[in-house]
């Protein structure tokens, strides 16, 4: 019923071009609820790529953030936890079906997870990939959970690189959506420090800024309170005020979660590092990024969120829904079209980054991870995979970008080849 | 019996064979890896110095889960001393030992010392970096 009606307004939307009443369209396709996620209608949002609506496009992100956090089925899980983990993704075999999913299955790790982690010098945090049912089915059908289905779409190595050949992987359905989430560890009692993004006081570092340069702490707490003494990476501060866990959207812990999660050296170590000590049962992990991505056009519509302490001024606060709930109410929220427009004031492409999984990427040539783009750096994912967090501004010429030669284009997606076996 | 939960999400999983040669070559590519995401931030081919050593509290005891952070040119490397109170990492070796700064914390405790042992002059490898913590209520930093 919900697919019939959101079939119904696409239509409508397809014979009505212009003006409000075409956003309009758009906005109640985004809307419907149905089992996992109605595209907008392709051209309405294509206009909104082609004009560089930024007021449009943040609408409808917003939009499409109510859709997949929505409580979803019996289990009353936000949507987006009902999907499915990259380890299940791309695993040998196929993952537990919908009706037994819980919270902690898209934590899953596969071997190579645990065989890594040792060797990781960077600042750690706890990341996960998200693919909703249309992204799951697409890659399991089409094999892309095998190198070797990647590599049989490679194009003879006498293809001269250059030549434009296009090759790629199937295209993946519109409702296709992916996400990529970041966490950070809060334990049951007492007070936690958590690094909180400003962009002035961060201006960027040539070798980039990640979350232990930060200027600026947050103390959270499972309940808010008063003044409380805090420390993270040997640095003791004093705030006066503890941030409770409701303002973000968060996960309980229980025991056999907890030691799902501490099997992961990363999380290991972000969890020492933060509260000195291994998860536990009743702890609970705080969602501090969330990118989101839709095959709604074709190289996909990307919005990022992060986790904010004033989250209700400023740019990135444009365009709320009055109606949002907590706890999304504390995060903001960045949106990319296009490798290049909007243009920044100064005439250069536009930038969209999130501080918690870009901000750290150092500059190598073009700027860092501060100047970066979902788009500019997406377009380039390919199998196999070359150079994939080198930091690039606007868009790839086709004959360099993914595809040419004999790369294989990935639709956008970089963990396609990076986590097919 | 029944199955746990992470069994059943594990079977099948762990027990594929993959080859050595692959989890060597997967390994060296995500030697900045995050949870799940490869993230090679860092060319796996930049030439680093190794900085070992361990934590210890004020009685002599190897102290685990210690987070050891290596700062230069405002980068951030971290560890965590292994059970055995030990850590070693790899830091480019164009950040010279006597830039980077080094410091060790884990929440609850205080830094009483830190050493860092710069290699024999006209060399830059290894650097042993080690340092002692006391609980708070014992009068640390």
């Amino acid at each position: 019923m919900a697919r019939a009606a959101a079939l119904l307004v696409v239509a409508v939307a397809m014979v009505l071009p212009t003006g409000s009443a075409h956003e309009r369209a758009l906005r109640a396709a985004a809307s419907l609820t149905a089992e996992d996620f109605v595209p907008a209608n392709e051209a309405a949002l294509e206009l909104l790529r082609e004009r560089g609506d930024l007021v449009g496009q943040r609408r409808h992100l917003w939009q499409v953030l109510a859709n997949i956090t929505e409580p979803s089925g019996r289990s009353g899980l936000a949507r987006f936890m009902t999907w499915f983990g990259a380890a299940e993704t791309f695993a040998e075999r196929p993952a537990a079906p919908a009706a037994l999913r819980t919270a902690a299955m898209p934590f899953a790790i596969d071997e190579r997870s645990a065989l890594r982690g040792s060797l990781s010098n960077q600042p750690p945090l706890i990341v996960l990939a998200h693919y909703n049912d249309a992204a799951y089915r697409h890659i399991r059908t089409n094999s892309l959970h095998r190198q070797s289905a990647l590599a049989a779409l490679q194009a003879p190595l006498t293809t001269p690189a250059g030549s434009g050949s296009a090759n790629a992987i199937p295209a993946f359905p519109r409702a296709a959506i992916v996400l990529k989430s970041a966490w950070w560890p809060v334990p049951a009692e007492g007070a936690v420090a958590m690094p909180v993004w400003d962009a002035l006081a961060n201006p960027a570092h040539r070798s980039g800024n990640d979350y232990p340069t930060w200027k600026r702490v947050v103390a959270v707490c499972n309940r808010a309170s008063g003044a409380v003494d805090v420390a993270l990476l040997g640095r003791t501060m004093r705030l006066q005020q503890c941030i409770g866990i409701e303002r973000f959207f968060n996960l309980v812990l229980d025991a056999e979660f907890a030691a799902l999660l501490m099997q992961e050296p990363t999380a290991r170590k972000l969890a020492n590092m933060v509260i000195g000590r291994p998860l536990r049962a009743g702890d609970r992990l705080a969602l501090v990024a969330l990118h989101v991505t839709t095959r709604e056009i074709a190289d996909w519509v990307w919005g990022t969120l992060w986790w904010h302490d004033r989250a209700d001024s400023g740019p990135h606060a444009a365009g709320r829904p009055v109606a949002q709930a907590a706890p999304w109410r504390s995060y903001v929220l960045d949106v990319a079209f296009d490798a290049d427009r909007p243009r920044e004031p100064d005439g250069s492409a536009r930038i969209v980054f999130n501080p918690w999984l870009e901000a750290r990427f150092a500059d190598s040539g073009h700027g860092g991870g501060t100047v970066s783009n979902c788009v500019s750096c997406h377009t380039r994912a390919a199998s196999p995979a070359l150079d994939p967090f080198r930091v690039t501004r606007g868009a790839e010429p086709p004959t360099v970008g993914a595809g040419s030669g004999s790369s294989v284009s990935t639709s956008s997606l970089w963990s396609i080849p990076l986590q097919a076996r | 019996m029944k199955p746990s939960l992470t069994d059943r999400l594990f079977t099948g999983i762990v027990s594929r064979c993959v080859g050595t040669f692959m989890l060597f070559a997967l390994a060296q590519q995500t030697a900045h890896a995050q949870l799940y995401m490869l993230d090679p931030k860092i060319d796996i081919n930049t030439a680093a110095n190794t900085y070992f050593g361990s934590t210890k509290d004020s009685e002599g005891r190897f102290l685990s889960g210690v987070t050891v952070e290596f700062t230069a040119d405002n980068t951030s490397y971290v560890m965590v001393t292994d059970e055995a109170g030990r850590f070693k990492v790899h830091i480019p070796k164009y950040f010279s030992p006597a830039e980077v700064k080094f410091n060790c914390s884990k929440p609850g405790y205080g830094l009483v010392r830190s050493m860092k042992r710069p290699p024999p002059k006209g060399t830059l490898s290894p650097v042993q970096a080690d340092c002692i913590l006391a609980p708070k209520s014992d009068g640390a930093k």
